[in-house]
């Protein structure tokens, strides 16, 4: 009681939240298109020449929240996000399924890669399927470090697990809960092994000390998609917007791009891809 | 080791070669953090001086509630705000979420417990005969407030520069309210732990020491503001 | 100007609770009590810093309850604690601010107060920077500035030295006279008040005791706490055995004294003989008081400019006696000496027994 008079007779108070809610002139939600992807896509680079390039004819401003996979679902599931660009292949699926979103497009991929120490103390060199490189850690005993944060990485992770009939969780198993670049440094720091995406990896390597163990297996494919955020769900979604950053990822101006990305920096290509564009 | 050298080369580089891209980064870093602190202020002192000077039930709790405020977790803050700014949230349709305005609400949530508890601390610290003394006076509750307020101002200030201070290193709440979005919401703080986890060591040094030079050159401002008022004695 | 009655007010254990009190325009009224007797308390109320809990309180014909009536009743009074509490600010910023918390002009009215208590020439200087006189000075100046109805002074200078506090009290008096503002003051010191009021009232344990003119309360005391605190130094228990007219013989352990008094025979009472109303001789001749009696000098004491003279004459009896006559008289301790006293200078209160 005594508080509410207070806040009534508070000039300041009110002039304080007058200030708060009053400021910004706020952008027009319909030249907003909200993108949710994941850390590979923005800690390459890639997604901000591809934002300066959709965003050149001035039509719209792309807010690209680059969280985790799981998150940027999560995104998608409360109609945060008009569109998502995911590398989760199953929860995908599940997505569209559900009712979330539509045109689940897959149009991009790059690999995994298995690294560990120069040592190699579970000898896993040359081994070529990811699931018996992981049998051959988990039966050394090796340390292996996982991002176990719910990302494309993780996901990817736990099904090689999966398939390697190995249920990781003993102590020689370290969650890192941390993106990929903090988890690299803790697989560095305790020479253990890990999986991590090649871009991150061809972006860390002088760093890390680690070397790729196994690679080229299909189960180490990573593919990434993008899905329309249903508005018949979410009434509020920028169906026009999210609909114009899909066509322009798939267009043959964006494939060059993200076909010469990479090469300068870290002398190989880092995504490929692999939609027929017209 | 070398890290840390590259990175101090790196932050000089980036400062006089002009990067706009930074420049911008360091403005609206700044920007965000000194409107939050602005209005944290404008409404956590006259709070929390009216808290000391007032009797009224519980205000015992009231007090211990507001310093538990000062140690919120910034990322807790943080969810809260997005929670209620998300397009299904209940302020959705103020379309704040991953704005800059959605930061400055967040951050004035994180620095009004500190503004007010230490508003609080620094008014209890008045001799009550003397604000009853202003009130006799001829002075209104708030008149009396703002006497007693210019005479605690160094204290005050002393406020202002530990919520600044948090404010501008604070990274959870802005990251999750902000969604670090280039060239739109991406502030120094945010910048740093991207590069940090792209591995751009140096960057993220780099960074981090603009960071700190900003915070310095802001903290310096106020605290000569604050020492120019102290009495010769 | 004010009007208070059936107040009560609680602070912790403490309860004030005053019937009535009448302080009318202009008029300069004392409350005199002993430390912890609800003074300051009854002057907050007054001062509308605390609010009581029962009871009515109208100043200048306004209910000082109604909290629209607060701000108004607020600035036509002004209030001195005995500190001075001033901003860290010039002199002249501190006597201004009365005038800028009600958005009038400052200048003239500020200037006219520097130099009525005489510190114009510190109106530059930082106020925490003075004297304590000075800051004293200030203060005054600052609670007159917005010539007030009403001043209330609550133990004014009690923490200045004598020569001090001789000195700004001649200057306020001086103020208060040219203002014609009501004053009520509260002290501890009863000898201060006596001389400044023209009412008095004896707040003991948050009961006002009595109220009236200073001289009847020094002289005719209602009871014995009173008697006490207005500076009877001699309170004999006893009983009235007769009474021609209005002249009572009261036994007081082994003795009689002589008093004119409305009490009835049988009576039991306090007899109050203040001691500036004794005298001292060597010689039997009481000149016509009708209580003289044969005493032994039992201690000589410095008293303000004075000396006490304990006497023992059956009973113990105070009396007040200049330098000269302690020295004309010789009196040291187990001395003989002859005190007398009027029957009239002698006071009566009735004992419930």
């Amino acid at each position: 009681m005594c508080l509410m008079k207070s806040l009534k007779l508070s000039p300041p108070l009110a002039l304080a939240a007058l200030f708060i809610f009053g400021c910004q002139g706020k952008p027009a939600p319909q030249h907003i298109v909200r993108l949710a992807t994941t850390t590979s896509v923005q800690d390459t680079g890639l997604l901000d020449i591809l934002t300066d390039a959709f965003q050149k004819d001035g039509k719209y401003t792309l807010q690209a929240i680059a969280v985790g996979s799981g998150q940027a679902m999560q995104l998608g599931k409360t109609g945060e996000a008009d569109i998502l660009w995911v590398h989760s292949p199953d929860d995908e699926a599940q997505f569209v399924a559900e009712g979330y979103g539509t045109d689940r497009t897959t149009f991009l991929y790059n690999d995994f890669v298995i690294l560990g120490p120069a040592a190699d103390p579970a000898k896993v060199k040359g081994t070529r399927k990811a699931a018996d490189a992981f049998n051959k850690i988990a039966a050394a005993g090796a340390l292996f470090v996982s991002r176990a944060d719910n990302s494309g990485t993780h996901k990817k992770e736990l099904k090689i697990w999966d398939a390697a009939k190995v249920k990781p969780g003993k102590e020689f198993y370290i969650e890192a809960g941390q993106g990929m670049a903090g988890t690299l440094s803790i697989a560095k720091e305790k020479s253990a092994y890990i999986l991590a995406d090649r871009s991150t990896y061809l972006s860390m390597k002088k760093n890390i000390g680690l070397e790729i163990v196994s690679e080229g297996d299909a189960a180490l494919i990573n593919r990434y998609s993008l899905i329309l955020v249903s508005p018949a769900r979410f009434p509020k979604v920028n169906a026009a917007g999210a609909k114009a950053f899909f066509d322009f990822v798939l267009s043959k101006p964006a494939k060059e791009m993200i076909e010469k990305y990479g090469v300068a920096k870290y002398g190989r290509q880092l995504f490929f891809f692999d939609y027929a564009v017209k | 080791m070398s890290f840390i050298i590259q990175g101090f080369q790196k932050a000089l580089h980036l400062i006089f070669s002009g990067n706009a891209e930074i420049f911008g980064i360091a403005r609206l870093s700044l920007t965000v953090s000194l409107l939050a602190t602005a209005a944290a202020v404008l409404a956590g002192v006259p709070l929390g001086s009216w808290i000391a000077v007032k009797r009224f039930p519980l205000k015992k709790l009231l007090i211990a509630l507001v310093n538990t405020g000062m140690g919120l977790p910034p990322v807790v803050a943080g969810l809260v705000v997005m929670l209620f700014l998300a397009r299904s949230g209940p302020l959705g349709f103020l379309n704040w979420l991953y704005t800059p305005t959605g930061m400055i609400i967040a951050q004035f949530i994180i620095a009004m417990p500190i503004i007010t508890a230490l508003s609080i601390s620094a008014m209890q610290g008045v001799d009550p005969r003397f604000y009853q003394q202003v009130l006799t006076l001829g002075a209104s509750d708030w008149q009396a407030i703002k006497v007693c307020l210019k005479e605690i101002r160094l204290t005050v200030l002393a406020a202002v520069i530990a919520g600044f201070g948090r404010l501008v290193a604070e990274v959870g709440a802005v990251m999750i309210v902000g969604g670090n979005i280039r060239h739109q919401t991406r502030m120094l703080t945010t910048a740093t732990v991207m590069e940090t986890n792209m591995g751009n060591f140096d960057m993220a040094i780099a960074l981090g020491l603009i960071l700190l030079t900003l915070s310095f050159a802001v903290n310096l401002a106020l605290t000569l503001i604050q020492q120019k008022k102290v009495l010769p004695r | 100007m004010i009007k208070l009655s059936n107040l009560r007010l609680s602070a912790g254990s403490f309860n004030l609770a005053v019937d009535s009190l009448n302080i009318r325009e202009g008029e300069v009224f004392a409350i005199i009590g002993p430390n912890g007797a609800g003074k300051t308390t009854l002057l907050n109320a007054m001062a509308l810093l605390r609010e009581p809990s029962a009871g009515s309180l109208e100043i200048m014909g306004k209910d000082a309850l109604a909290p629209a009536n607060k701000m108004f009743l607020r600035r036509a009074m002004s209030v001195v604690f005995s500190q001075p509490y001033l901003t860290n600010d010039t002199v002249y910023d501190n006597v201004a601010l009365p005038l800028k918390l009600r958005g009038q002009k400052d200048g003239a009215a500020v200037e006219e107060m520097l130099e009525l208590f005489q510190i114009s020439h510190l109106s530059d200087r930082n106020a925490r920077t003075l004297s304590q006189g000075e800051s004293h000075r200030a203060a005054l100046a600052r609670a007159f500035v917005t010539k007030p109805k009403l001043v209330l002074l609550d133990e004014p200078f009690a923490s200045l030295d004598e020569r001090v506090k001789a000195s700004i009290a001649r200057d306020l008096r001086r103020v208060l006279k040219a203002s014609n503002a009501a004053v009520v003051f509260v002290t501890q010191d009863q000898s201060g008040a006596l001389t400044l009021c023209d009412t008095l009232a004896v707040l003991v344990n948050g009961k006002i005791l009595q109220q009236g003119e200073p001289q009847d309360i020094v002289n005719r005391p209602v009871s014995a706490e009173v008697a006490d605190f207005v500076g009877v130094e001699t309170i004999l228990s006893g009983k009235v055995v007769s009474r021609q007219d209005n002249l009572c013989a009261v036994a007081a352990g082994v003795k009689t004294l002589m008093v004119v008094s409305d009490c009835g025979g049988g009576d039991s009472v306090f007899v109050c003989v203040r001691p500036e109303n004794v005298s001292v001789s060597l010689g039997a001749d009481a000149g016509g008081r009708r209580n003289n009696f044969k005493s032994r000098v039992v201690s000589v004491a410095p008293w303000g400019l004075e000396y006490k003279v304990e006497l023992d004459c059956g009973f113990t009896l105070q009396a007040a006696v200049t330098k000269q006559l302690v020295n004309g008289l010789g009196l040291k301790p187990g001395g003989e000496v002859y005190a007398s006293f009027k029957a009239t200078a002698a006071h009566l209160i009735k004992r419930i027994t």
